[in-house]
């Protein structure tokens, strides 16, 4: 026997009544007051009902004595959730409702497993398929706004120089190539989709052999054929998407420590993309038969560079470089290649030097 | 404890609302709701928000019984289809508009017609039609609430004073919402129970010109004060009477110290869990409201009756949600 209360749908009255539990019904037998012994029987094919917690569970009677049942007892919601399950089972939500916290954090984890799952593997699986079918003018369009935006000084007696120096090798793009000679005091080369390659002077100045610059270039249009750029666009953008779609609007502290987790994430994405640059770049020197070593001089080069930064690799983009050392030595081992003269080269590199160092 | 009694003779009741629901169990809901969410690509909100309020409801307690939502996923999903579909409609709209290639005064001119329609047409019928749909979805001891305001009459009304509003620059504003507080909790029932607000305009803006200037000369301390005048202000004059003439009033006890200390703590709690308190904020602050209101008077809520029919149409209700306007 229990105890609960009962309205009749008619007037707020609270009335207290017994409760019978069976194995496929209720029974509410009135208690005291006015109203003669009066007894109602609800079969649970007949009753809705709302579980609030594991103390309070409100019952609905749906047939002809309709009417409304509330028990605040954990022993009875306990005991006719037993009963009652067999006609209904049991939802996450109820799961929630009497595991408490327990369960609410169980369920945090595994939605931060599917998360994390989605934004690790199977979102940018689909933006890399949806770059395979974005036509390459895209490319060239994002690659002009690039431009048009950081609006960069242009060294034009070096950058034809370059341009010249670049049209001796073959380059395995789809796109038409520009190589541009930024005057800058960073140590930086990029490439813009679309095949804008621009490398600072302050960088070029470093580089002591051709077969060091064309390993730059290799590297860097490298990353154009790969169209690395606009697969990142597509994984970013792709992951803010559903993280909005996700949580709306609830809470910009959340959307701001996620935007620095996918900041650092965007990081090994960087790496990965870093890493297949130096590999291709490296395929392209050999078909053009140019000594692949000029790829560790570049290196070594940088790494002089990285000592002067002391960053640690998991927050830097280049994968640092005794690791990127490593990888290169052993792709050339794996891959020798005979080498040419390229007598034109080496005359267009030395024009170069000559320039600065007037 | 001694019955008191009121100048009618009548015993003076003092029902008092409780909050009975825990932030953990709260929080189990919103998680299981939100992922849910995800997995349906937010298709599940409808029945996302019927768990939340079903549990913010049937937490909350008067005279020992609890309240009620019985909105329904599948009723609110309905709505919730239609509000969808629109908003698609009025995208493709603007896109074959973009793609017929109207540009300068003709697109101009659409854009201001769309403001127009949406600020003067939607919004109330937004707020009207959720105000129909909740308040009939909202019980106590099995009693309906209800809304009867008429929808015409509402656009009529939202329409002269969003008017008078624009041509005064704002400041008619105070009397704007007044008027539209007023005409909406005139209209709303609980059983044979009818609302009254009785807000004016002139004291509302005295009120919010004292708090404007205050909180400008405090470098916006005082704008807890002013939170909590506003609050005073929105349920002070909020009155429950019967056919027979008794009554049950509302009044505030939020101080502007209170108010202080529960939306610094909140905040603080948002910023350091990354947003993860969200649940036990939102109850601290239900708890906070029901206990800083006491209700008072003569009228017996076990008398109230039926009267309210029910109401199962959601479009107002998920449109009201997608221009976020927080109207209840």
């Amino acid at each position: 026997m229990f105890k609960g209360v009962y309205f009749n749908h008619q007037v707020a009255n609270a009335t207290p009544v017994t409760i019978q539990l069976f194995t496929e019904s209720l029974q509410l037998d009135f208690i005291g007051g006015a109203m003669p012994a009066k007894k109602l029987h609800w079969l649970f094919t007949e009753i809705t009902m709302e579980l609030v917690d594991r103390n309070f569970i409100r019952i609905t009677g749906t047939g002809t004595d309709a009417g409304t049942l509330e028990v605040s007892d954990p022993v009875f919601v306990k005991d006719f959730l037993q009963n009652y399950k067999h006609i209904r089972g049991a939802g996450l939500h109820e799961l929630a409702l009497r595991g408490g916290l327990k369960a609410s954090l169980l369920i945090l984890l595994a939605i931060a497993g599917i998360i994390l799952a989605a934004h690790f593997w199977v979102l940018p699986w689909c933006a890399d398929r949806v770059v395979d079918r974005l036509p390459l003018s895209f490319d060239k369009e994002l690659g002009d706004m690039a431009r048009a935006s950081m609006d960069e000084p242009v060294d034009t007696a070096a950058s034809q120089l370059l341009t010249r120096f670049a049209a001796q090798m073959k380059w395995d793009a789809p796109d038409t190539l520009t190589f541009t000679v930024a005057p800058s005091k960073i140590e930086n080369a990029y490439a813009l989709p679309g095949g804008y390659i621009v490398v600072y002077t302050a960088l070029l100045k470093r580089l002591k052999t051709k077969e060091e610059l064309a390993a730059l270039l290799s590297h860097e249009v490298a990353h154009i054929t790969c169209r690395h750029s606009v697969h990142k666009l597509c994984r970013d953008m792709s992951t803010s998407l559903v993280w909005t779609a996700a949580f709306g609007n609830s809470g910009a502290a959340t959307g701001a420590l996620f935007s620095n987790a996918g900041a650092l994430y965007s990081l090994t994405y960087s790496r990965q993309y870093e890493e297949q640059a130096d590999i291709k770049g490296l395929a392209t020197m050999r078909s053009n038969h140019v000594n692949q070593q000029g790829m560790l001089q570049l290196m070594q080069e940088l790494q002089k560079l990285d000592h002067k930064l002391k960053i640690p690799e998991f927050v830097s983009s280049h994968p640092l470089t005794d690791n990127r050392i490593r990888y290169v030595r052993r792709e050339i081992a794996a891959n020798p290649a005979p080498v040419n003269d390229h007598a034109e080269m080496e005359k267009i590199f030395r024009q170069l030097e000559q320039l600065y160092h007037k | 404890m001694q019955q008191e009694y009121g100048p009618s003779g009548n015993p003076i009741n003092r029902p008092v609302i409780s909050f009975k629901g825990d932030g953990g169990t709260y929080f189990g809901i919103l998680i299981v709701n939100m992922l849910l969410t995800i997995i349906t690509l937010g298709l599940y909100y409808p029945w996302a928000k019927a768990k939340r309020l079903q549990y913010l409801y049937s937490s909350t307690e008067m005279e020992g019984s609890r309240f009620e939502w019985s909105g329904t996923g599948n009723e609110m999903f309905k709505g919730f289809i239609i509000v969808v579909a629109a908003i698609v409609g009025y995208y493709i709209l603007a896109f074959a508009i973009g793609a017929l290639g109207l540009t300068g005064p003709v697109s101009g001119t659409l854009i201001a017609l769309t403001y127009v329609f949406i600020v003067f047409l939607l919004i109330p019928y937004a707020i009207h039609g959720a105000n129909r749909y909740h308040w009939s979805r909202t019980s106590w001891r099995a009693i309906r609430f209800g809304y009867r305001g008429d929808r015409t009459e509402f656009i009529k009304l939202w329409a002269k004073e969003l008017l008078l509003t624009l041509i005064t620059a704002g400041i008619y504003g105070s009397w704007m919402t007044m008027n539209i507080r007023n005409y909406l909790l005139r209209n709303l029932r609980f059983g044979s129970g009818e609302f009254f607000y009785d807000g004016d305009g002139w004291e509302y803006f005295k009120l919010n010109l004292k708090g404007c200037i205050l909180t400008v000369l405090t470098l916006g301390i005082y704008s807890f004060w002013w939170q909590a005048d506003i609050f005073r202000y929105y349920i002070d004059n909020i009155r429950l009477t019967s056919k027979d003439n008794k009554v049950l009033e509302c009044r505030s006890t939020a101080t502007g110290g209170e108010l202080a200390g529960l939306l610094i703590v909140n905040m603080l709690m948002l910023v350091f869990t990354f947003g993860i308190a969200y649940a036990w904020i939102q109850i601290r602050t239900i708890e906070f409201v029901m206990n800083h209101v006491e209700i008072r008077g003569d009228l017996e809520l076990r008398e109230l009756r039926q009267t309210e029919e029910e109401y199962r149409n959601s479009t107002g209700e998920n449109l009201a949600d997608m221009l976020d306007l927080s109207i209840i």
